[in-house]
């Protein structure tokens, strides 16, 4: 009578392919979690990027313009008129984005066929008082950038 | 003795691929050690621009109210309009101002007699946790002295 004796050589056989299954499982998890870690890194870079060269880069360009313009006034809803030696710059926003248009002195000033220099949803310019404007946007996280800006001395906002 | 070697060549016998894995699993964690150290950092340093960049507007915008009011209640009134960030204290002439991540900010003020009037200095710093200084403005806002003549 034969015995039925399991096979040694069967048995190794078996545990390493078990191993190797356990082992390629366990590289797939790690692959899917270093992917996941990469792709939450490099969406904060990116919104970071994205607002810093957008949202936060136009209020701090609309703020600079009106430091350096000889005189300023709102004329209108997110609409400024920068006034310098023989020329005028409007700078208005329409549908998220900012556009800027040179005008020259004696010719009609208006927000229209300006070119785009900036997308910049929310943006918003509001007249505080006493020659104190403020220029806020939104950024893409929902991040609000807000910056006062005095208007210079001479300058007339309405 | 020949199939006495065979047997022990037997024994030890690996899968292939239990070794081959075995090895890309080795190289994968030393590469995703490499690549993690280096989105931590990168993280961080988004983090502590984005933090900068909140830090330089709110500075500024300080800035900007102060040298027109010289009054740093208003200041504090004005920077609240939208969000409420920042705490004055009409005792220490002083504004704290509360960020994410550890930060504060301080603002305070000194007025000095100059030239028939007063020269009132208003220092703006932001510190981290540790009380290290990461971001400093100074800004200022001259008060000429009334007369007589001024108020007619």
């Amino acid at each position: 009578m034969k015995m039925n004796r399991a096979d040694p050589r069967r048995f190794s056989d078996t545990i390493s392919s078990a191993g190797s299954m356990t082992l390629f499982l366990l590289f797939a998890v790690c692959c899917l979690i270093m992917i996941a870690a990469a792709a939450s890194a490099y969406e904060r870079i990116s919104s970071n990027y994205e607002d810093t060269f957008n949202s936060a880069a136009a209020v701090r360009y609309v703020t600079n313009k009106l430091r350096a313009c000889e005189s300023a006034e709102i004329a209108g809803e997110n609409v400024i008129i920068l006034s310098d030696d023989g020329y005028k710059t409007v700078i208005y926003e329409k549908d998220g984005t900012i556009y800027e248009r040179l005008v020259p002195d004696g010719r009609e000033v208006s927000p229209e066929n300006g070119e785009a220099v900036f997308r910049a949803d929310g943006y918003t310019v509001t007249d505080c008082g006493g020659g104190l404007v403020s220029v806020s946007a939104e950024g893409d996280g929902g991040r609000v950038f807000t910056a006062y800006c005095r208007i210079p001395e001479g300058g007339a906002s309405r | 003795m020949k199939n006495q070697i065979k047997q022990k060549g037997k024994g030890i016998r690996l899968n292939l691929f239990f070794v081959e894995m075995i090895i890309v699993l080795l190289f994968f964690s030393i590469a995703s050690a490499v690549i993690l150290r280096s989105f931590a950092g990168s993280d961080r340093l988004a983090r502590e621009s984005r933090r900068i960049e909140d830090m330089a507007f709110l500075a500024q915008s300080a800035a900007e109210i102060y040298s027109g009011t010289a009054d740093l209640s208003e200041t504090a009134e004005m920077l609240n309009e939208k969000e409420r960030i920042c705490e004055y204290d009409p005792y220490a002439h002083e504004i704290t101002v509360y960020m994410d991540n550890d930060v504060t900010g301080k603002m305070s003020e000194t007025s000095d007699e100059y030239g028939g009037g007063s020269l009132k200095t208003l220092h703006i710093s932001f510190m981290n946790g540790s009380g290290e200084t990461i971001y400093q403005l100074d800004t200022g806002a001259y008060i000429p002295e009334r007369t007589v003549a001024d108020g007619e």
